[in-house]
C-alpha cells in the first residue's frame, strides 16, 4: 500500500515538474531567441495617462549591446515603467523560482501559455510574475508582477509581425495609492474618510518603438 | 510729475529694502534648491508609487523660477505695502502734504501721479522678481521642463510652454499687487499714521487671505467676496489646459477691486480738509 502511494506521489511530483517546465521552456525560448540579438537601437515614444499628473509626449532613444548593456536617453524629462525599458523576462531564470503551469489563455486572439513563477528569494520585493507566451511564436504578450506591498504592473507586448522579436509597442499600466499627506491635500475631507484615502489610482504609459540597426549573431554587415 | 514721484518712492528705505530683501531670499533659496532640491522633488515623485520611474532633468532654471515664485509671492506683496502704505499718510503726518497741494495741482491729480508711481513700483518689482528667478534660474541651472506642483496635482510643460506660464502668470501677479496697492493707499488715504496704514492693510489681507485658503465649507459662501480669493490665480497658468474663461473672470474681479479703491480714495481724499 505504501509502495503504490510512494509510486503515485512520484509519478504525481514527475508530472507537475515536467508540466511546469514545459511552461517556463517557453520563456526560456523566448529568451535564448532575444540572447541571439547583439545589438539595437529604438527611437521611442511615450504617451502617458496617469492621474493627478499631466506629461506631454516625449521622445528617446535606447540602445541595447549584448550581453546586457542597456542604455536610454529621453529628450524631455518623461516617465517610464519601473523596469525602463529592459525586457522583464530576459532575466528570469528557472532555479530562482517555484513555477506553476496556469494552462492556455488567449492574449488578443493569441493562445499562450501561462506560467506563473513566486520567488523563492524571501527578500526581493515581487511576489510573484505571470508570463503570456504565445504558444505558436514564444513571444511575450503579457507580463503581471505583483510586489509583496499589494503595488501591480502588467506588460502588455505587440509585435508587427510574427518574426519581430522586438516589440513594437508596450502598454504598461501600474497602480498606486497616495500618501496621507497627499491625499489631505487634494481632498481634506480624506481625513474623516477612510475609503478616499485608501483609493487605488491606475496609472497607463504607452511606448511605441521604431529600430533601428537590429543585428543579430550570424549577421554579417 | 509721475516720474518725480517714482523717483520719490526709491529715495526711500523702505523700496530699496523690499528689493534687498528679494535679492536675500532668492540667494536662501538658490542654496536650498541647489543643495536639496533633487532629494525633496524625488520624495514628490514617490506619490505615484514604485511602480514608474522619471527621466530627464528635473532639476533646472525653469523649476527654480516657479518654487521662488510659489515661495515669495505673497511676502512680496506684503513688502510692497510697506512701500505704498505710507504714500499718502506720510506726507500728512509730516505736514508735507498743504505744501504739496499748494502747487497748481488738483487733490485727484496728486493722488493719481502718486498711483500711477506705485504702479511702476509694483512693475519694476515684478521685473525685478522675473530676473532674480527666471533669469539666474536659467543662467545658473540651464533650461528644461518645468514640473509644476500645485494643490497635489502635477503638470509638466515643455520649456517654450513654461516660459509662456511664467509671462502670464507675472502679467496677473502685477494685476495683483496693483490690487493690494490700491487697498494700502485706500487706508494712506484714510489714515494719517503711516504705520497704522500699512498694519491695517496687512492685516486685512492676512486675514482675508486665511479664510480663502481655508478648505472649510463654513466660508464657501464668503470667498468668492473675498478678493484673496483671486490672488494665488496665477498659478493656473501653470496647468493644462488653462482655464481661460475662470482666468479672465478672476482678472475682471480684481480690476474691479482697483477701480473700486482708486475711486474711493480720491473721492475721500478730494473731501479730506487738509489742516497742517
Amino acid at each position: 500500500m505504501h509502495i503504490i502511494l510512494l509510486l503515485g506521489g512520484l509519478l504525481f511530483s514527475t508530472f507537475s515538474f515536467s508540466q511546469s517546465g514545459d511552461a517556463f521552456s517557453y520563456v526560456e525560448k523566448y529568451n535564448q531567441q532575444l540572447d541571439s540579438i547583439r545589438n539595437y537601437q529604438a527611437v521611442f515614444t511615450v504617451k502617458a495617462s496617469i492621474p493627478l499628473l499631466k506629461i506631454p509626449v516625449t521622445r528617446g532613444k535606447v540602445f541595447f549591446k549584448w550581453p546586457t548593456h542597456y542604455s536610454l536617453s529621453t529628450y524631455q524629462f518623461t516617465v517610464l515603467p519601473k523596469q525602463k525599458l529592459t525586457p522583464v523576462t530576459r532575466f528570469l531564470r528557472r532555479a530562482n523560482f517555484k513555477i506553476t503551469d496556469r494552462g492556455t489563455e488567449p492574449v488578443n486572439n493569441h493562445p499562450c501559455r501561462v506560467v506563473e513563477l513566486h520567488p523563492y528569494d524571501t527578500l526581493t520585493t515581487i511576489a510573484q510574475y505571470t508570463i503570456w507566451v504565445d504558444k505558436a511564436t514564444f513571444l511575450i504578450r503579457r507580463v503581471y508582477v505583483s510586489e509583496k506591498d499589494g503595488s501591480e504592473y502588467v506588460y502588455h507586448y505587440s509585435y508587427n509581425n510574427k518574426n519581430d522579436l522586438l516589440p513594437s509597442k508596450l502598454l504598461y499600466t501600474f497602480n498606486y495609492t497616495l500618501p496621507h499627506e497627499q491625499n489631505v491635500m487634494l481632498n481634506p475631507v480624506a481625513l474623516k474618510n477612510d475609503v478616499e484615502s485608501s483609493r487605488v489610482y491606475e496609472g497607463k504609459i504607452a511606448i511605441d518603438f521604431k529600430y533601428s540597426n537590429v543585428r543579430r549573431q550570424g549577421d554579417h554587415n | 510729475m509721475i516720474l518725480q514721484e517714482t523717483y520719490k518712492i526709491f529715495t526711500r528705505p523702505y523700496a530699496k529694502i523690499v528689493l534687498l530683501v528679494m535679492l536675500v531670499l532668492m540667494l536662501i533659496f538658490s542654496a536650498a534648491f541647489a543643495f536639496e532640491g533633487q532629494e525633496y522633488y524625488d520624495s514628490l515623485l514617490n506619490t505615484f508609487g514604485k511602480g514608474v520611474s522619471f527621466e530627464g532633468k528635473l532639476l533646472n532654471g525653469n523649476l527654480f523660477a516657479f518654487q521662488l515664485f510659489h515661495a515669495l509671492w505673497l511676502l512680496v506683496a506684503l513688502m510692497v505695502v510697506f512701500v505704498t502704505g505710507g504714500m499718502i499718510s506720510e506726507e500728512k503726518s509730516a505736514g508735507t502734504l498743504r505744501m504739496v497741494l499748494s502747487r497748481k495741482i488738483s487733490k485727484t491729480g496728486f493722488f493719481t501721479a502718486r498711483f500711477a508711481a506705485a504702479k511702476i513700483f509694483a512693475f519694476i518689482v515684478v521685473a525685478f522678481m522675473a530676473a532674480i528667478s527666471l533669469g539666474v534660474g536659467l543662467a545658473v541651472f540651464g533650461s528644461g521642463e518645468l514640473l509644476a506642483f500645485d494643490n497635489g496635482k502635477f503638470t509638466v510643460l515643455t520649456a517654450n510652454q513654461a516660459l509662456l506660464s511664467f509671462a502670464l502668470a507675472y502679467v496677473f501677479y502685477f494685476l495683483m499687487l496693483l490690487t493690494v496697492i490700491s487697498i494700502s493707499m485706500f487706508f494712506s488715504v484714510l489714515f494719517k499714521s503711516s504705520i497704522k496704514a500699512i498694519l491695517v492693510t496687512v492685516s486685512v489681507i492676512m486675514v482675508f487671505y486665511f479664510i480663502s485658503t481655508l478648505e472649510l465649507p463654513l466660508f464657501d459662501g464668503v470667498k468668492p467676496f473675498l478678493f484673496t480669493s483671486y490672488f494665488s490665480s496665477w498659478a493656473q497658468f501653470f496647468t493644462t489646459p488653462v482655464d481661460w474663461m475662470k482666468l479672465t473672470f478672476d482678472a475682471i474681479v480684481l480690476l474691479v477691486h482697483i477701480l473700486v479703491f482708486y475711486t474711493a480714495s480720491v473721492m475721500i481724499f478730494g473731501k479730506q480738509e487738509v489742516l497742517d
